[in-house]
């Protein structure tokens, strides 16, 4: 789970917006390698591999769930995302506007704004966990209970305060651009991935486990999480990053790909930041569980902490911070597609100030799965509009970029396909609660590609018309 | 000088953010001497490395 960190190709991304990216600006295979390999490993990663760990998922389930999600995860990037973005080297948003028109990209914005400000708010929230102790290390007096799994409500009033600097101090970062934080990003990738293997490494020995089963025994959860089973990993694998591949928000960057090949390079950040990174937190978590099983606390900075001391809260500070900041900063620019009149700072501003205040609730870090699973949910749908309006571009009586090609601010079929299985799934996952919110994305995602079609030949004109 | 830094960096990465977990894992160094190695590592690294990485051509 992330965003965006490498300087170069979020530089690439503010250009060529409203026009296919020229062949002089096409990159090879080695840019997006380093790319997501940075990319992936975040500072919610710490709060993921313990919820594997919180659901009794056995050590068959995490390990082949992870394989295979990540690798279907790949798949999407390479054979979904990549060829669309090779084709017409647009950016989502543009492409987006070609097929749906103004105002269904108005609506897109604003659920991409909203949700990038609650990811934010997750990453403040882990960032606040790592600066406690740091203060305290530093003799600084704070009394301060940290977020467990399955707290919602902010822990106390100096938490409150803390986090509030925080969400402050980047979003006044982000407001002011994000260079020099992407630039911090880039120098920080390759030591915060060996501060995560280390967390494990030293770890470890201080398990009274001999083989990984004995830590990932399977059984019942802990209180507050659900079962995890095979299919809850690897759905989860494949589908959080589900906006960006099957959604197709990675457009963004793949459309600079000069070769085909590029679109493997996202396996770096699956496997290193969405397989080590995630079993790496997993196994800090299990030493907690060992050594406090009546409460285990899953907060990252304190566990972190005890493992390998400062330079593992300097990592976590770092690796939410540099995610946040550029989160913040996405955020902002989605809403300014809607408010195109206020300016980049004060709508960068806001969108911290709601970051903030989601960060001040632990409920979005800690039910982070629910929460990328909706994210997923909400977003990769508009992916399968993509990849219908791709996939029949050629066919006899379907109008590829039909909004552009009809000259309509509004393609009515878009905003049904997309909002009805959307309303569905949203309805599930407040109201009934049936279905696991990760579960969600692909379905959503086939209802949405199919309804498209069916609406296009209902509800929109033809060629033949 | 670009040279001497990006030396420094991954000695640093290497022998002050790798090695220190794995001496640890083996009982060859204590918790306060890994953390403290730890702690220097990373101050290097991100001391030396902003003096190569941005003028790296690759």
């Amino acid at each position: 789970m992330s965003e965006n960190k490498n300087a170069e190709v979020v530089h690439a991304t503010n250009e060529y917006e409203r026009e296919p990216v020229p062949d002089h600006a096409l990159k090879g295979p080695k840019k997006f390698w380093g790319m997501y390999a940075g990319e992936h490993t975040a500072g919610t990663e710490f709060m993921i591999g313990p919820m594997f760990l919180a659901g009794g998922v056995g050590v068959f389930d995490l390990f082949a769930g992870l394989l295979l999600g990540n690798l279907l995860a790949v798949l999407m990037w390479r054979y979904l995302c990549t060829p669309i973005a090779m084709s017409s080297r647009l950016t989502l948003y543009y492409q987006l506007e070609k097929i749906a028109g103004r105002k269904p990209v108005v609506l897109y914005n604003l659920a991409n704004g909203i949700l990038f400000c609650f990811l934010a708010g997750a990453m403040i929230t882990v960032s606040a966990t790592a600066v406690i102790p740091a203060l305290q290390s530093v003799g600084i007096p704070l009394e301060v209970r940290q977020p467990n799994l399955g707290d919602t409500l902010p822990p106390g009033p100096t938490w409150i305060v803390i986090v509030l600097l925080i969400g402050a101090v980047i979003a006044f970062i982000a407001a002011k651009g994000y260079e020099s934080v992407a630039r911090v990003a880039n120098i920080a990738a390759p030591w915060m991935i060996l501060i995560f293997i280390a967390c494990a490494v030293v770890t470890l020995p201080k398990l009274d486990a001999t083989s990984a089963s004995e830590i990932w025994k399977g059984g019942e959860p802990l209180v507050g999480s659900i079962k995890l089973t095979f299919w809850h990993v690897l759905f989860f694998g494949w589908c959080c990053n589900a906006a960006m591949h099957m959604g197709m928000s990675d457009l963004s960057v793949l459309r600079y790909a000069r070769h085909a090949s590029s679109g493997w390079a996202p396996a770096a950040g699956m496997y290193i930041g969405h397989f080590v990174a995630w079993i790496a937190a997993s196994i800090l978590f299990a030493y907690e569980v060992q050594t406090n099983p009546s409460d285990p606390q899953s907060a990252p900075g304190p566990m972190v902490n005890n493992a390998i001391g400062f330079a593992g809260l300097i990592c976590v500070i770092v690796a939410g911070w540099t995610t946040a900041n550029p989160t913040i900063y996405r955020a902002g620019l989605a809403f300014q597609g809607i408010f195109p009149k206020t300016s980049r700072v004060t709508i960068t501003l806001v969108a911290g100030a709601v970051a903030t205040i989601a960060g001040v609730f632990p409920a979005v870090a800690m039910k982070l799965l629910d929460f990328v699973g909706i994210y997923g949910t909400v977003l990769a749908p508009v992916g399968a509009i993509l990849f219908i309006n791709h996939r029949f571009a050629k066919k006899p009586d379907f109008i590829s970029n039909y909004a552009e090609t009809t000259g309509t601010s509004m393609n009515v079929a878009v905003l049904l396909a997309w909002l009805i299985p959307v309303a569905i799934c949203l309805f599930d996952f407040l109201v009934t609660k049936r279905v696991w919110a990760p579960f969600m994305a692909v379905p959503a995602w086939l209802a949405c590609g199919g309804l498209y079609l069916v609406f296009t030949k209902t509800l929109l004109r033809t060629k033949s018309a | 000088m670009i040279a001497t830094a990006k030396a420094v960096s991954w000695s640093a990465l290497i022998g002050l953010t790798l090695l220190p977990p794995i001496l640890f894992a083996t009982g060859g160094i204590e918790e306060t001497t890994l953390k403290l190695l730890m702690l220097i590592g990373t101050v290097i690294w991100f001391v030396a490395t902003p003096l190569w990485l941005k003028r790296d051509p690759s």
